[in-house]
């Protein structure tokens, strides 16, 4: 229950504190860490408008996509505080989970009957299904290391025979950009971008307001949620004592959010047709990473 | 430590792939003289004068200094900035890279051999398929110099996985070799490239007497 709680914690001001951190990069006050929480409570409050052409999915799926990750959420340790939900291959389900999400998310583009949704969704089923191998590929190293068999086993890093403080590093390098892929931030998409040409994930939710507009953005927060607690669950050790592992946990969601939040300042985006590269070359570090798992247990 | 050093050489290796600028080029190949001088620092276990000298000769002077310096030189020269349009795309340069570290393993693995590291032989694999790789995919001849340097290091990290019964003379002699390559190709991109129309590999096919 405390992983559930911290991570749910963690989600209401992560995407505050990345807007805070770019605004202080750039010179501005800019708005307070809960902001992005505040905007959220009033489109709660709003109605939602649809489009003519917009069917059930529309009305039903933002909620869907919510849902899955929550049920994510769910499986997540946050530094050695176990899951809720926790069994043999649980990591399968949670990639899936989050794929989940994003077909929900991507058809709800398509049911806009927008040109420019589509687009959009295509794009973001693009750079998904290529970020995913980066995603089992790192979590099959990680099960080597540990021997666990589930998220909350095989994040335990720190007790892996050969643990090396360069394994959580890399681990967090690998997490942070799949989070930026995941998230379509900088460098591979820009969320402040106002050309829908150039647009990915912002472009598939014009066509949304009030209730289903908060859906999507409660689990844009949430997603960077995750990500950071299974980053910081590689690199806290687990044997510390619960109030300084929960100290940690948030000091490296911060760090989390100001690595993204001053990648993004000082960062360009890529041209749309270097995106596939990059997410590869995330996948190629990840397989290096396995390999040298492999020769540190001497399985190779 | 050592883990440190082989996965930034890696990573180095993969980002070298990838890139489009040869000012990066120059970049990572400096990295790798710096990370090539502290694997062979970790790997042996004792030292000579000589060899202490030999390896920092060869690494941090040769690598890190000298050739950078060369190569900025025939960067400034030439005017060149990005590798060709016409090269490969970093898509299939970058999945290439994949299958290379896939075929790097099961060489390392098919040469099992007692008195190797296999780990340095991975790497000395995969280093050896990113300079081909650089040297298929690129147009321009620099990026074939690259290539040929990172060939270089490849042998450097193989002598380092065979230890002792890899004489220092054999990679000095390489070393030379990968020198006056190096040395040619400054003198034909700086001094005869502009006559033969160009800095593609291509161009050197029209050289007659």
């Amino acid at each position: 229950m405390t992983a559930l709680g911290l991570i749910l914690l963690t989600s209401l001001f992560i995407a505050g504190f990345i807007v805070r951190i770019k605004s202080v990069a750039s010179g501005r006050k800019g708005p307070g860490v809960l902001q992005p929480v505040k905007n959220v409570w009033v489109l709660l409050r709003k109605g939602s408008v649809y489009s003519e052409v917009s069917g059930i999915i529309t009305r039903t799926a933002p909620i869907l996509v919510l849902s899955a990750l929550l049920v994510a959420s769910l499986m997540v340790p946050a530094a050695g505080f176990p899951p809720l939900i926790s069994f043999r291959g649980d990591f399968i389900m949670f990639a899936y989970l989050m794929a989940f999400s994003r077909f929900m998310m991507i058809i709800t583009a398509f049911d806009s009957g927008s040109s420019f949704e589509g687009m959009g969704a295509s794009r973001e089923a693009l750079y998904g299904m290529l970020i995913e191998p980066a995603l089992f590929v790192l979590i099959a190293g990680l099960t080597v290391f540990t021997g666990g068999t589930s998220l909350s086993t095989i994040f335990d890093l720190t007790h892996g025979e050969g643990y090396s403080y360069v394994f959580g590093l890399i681990v967090a390098y690998i997490i942070g950009n799949i989070t930026l892929v995941e998230n379509s931030r900088i460098p591979v998409d820009d969320p402040k971008t106002h050309l829908e040409l150039t647009m990915i994930h912002e472009v598939m939710v014009l066509d949304l307001s009030g209730f289903n507009l908060a859906m999507v953005q409660l689990t844009s927060m949430l997603k960077f949620a995750i990500f950071g607690s299974l980053i910081a669950s590689a690199v806290i050790p687990w044997d510390l004592a619960p109030g300084a592992r929960i100290s940690l946990f948030i000091a490296v969601q911060l760090l989390f959010a100001s690595a993204i939040g001053l990648t993004e300042s000082f960062r360009s985006r890529y041209k749309m047709n270097r995106n596939q590269q990059y997410i590869l070359t995330v996948s190629l570090i990840s397989v290096l990473f396995f390999v040298i798992i492999l020769f540190t247990k001497n399985i190779f | 430590m050592v883990i440190l050093l082989y996965i930034l050489f890696g990573i180095s290796l993969v980002y070298i792939a990838a890139t489009e600028k040869f000012s990066n080029y120059i970049r990572v190949y400096t990295l790798q003289g710096f990370l090539l001088f502290g694997m062979a620092l970790a790997e042996r276990e004792s030292f000579s004068y000589v060899n202490l000298a030999l390896i920092l000769a060869e690494t941090i002077i040769f690598k890190s200094v000298i050739v950078p310096w060369l190569l900025r030189r025939i960067l400034q020269g030439t005017g060149i900035r990005n590798v060709h349009k016409r090269s490969l795309a970093g898509n299939y340069t970058v999945m290439i890279m994949i299958l290379a570290l896939g075929i790097s393993l099961l060489l390392a693995r098919m040469l099992a051999i007692h008195t190797a590291d296999s780990t340095f032989l991975v790497i000395a694999f995969f280093t050896l398929f990113t300079g081909l790789v650089l040297i298929s995919a690129r147009k321009l001849i620099f990026g074939h110099l690259v290539g040929f340097l990172i060939i270089e290091n490849s042998v450097f990290l193989f002598s380092i996985a065979i230890g002792k019964e890899f004489p220092l003379l054999v990679n000095a002699g390489i070393l030379l070799d990968i020198f006056i390559a190096v040395l040619i190709m400054s003198i034909f991109m700086t001094r005869i490239g502009h006559r033969t129309g160009g800095f593609e590999a291509e161009s050197l096919t029209k050289l007659t007497d």
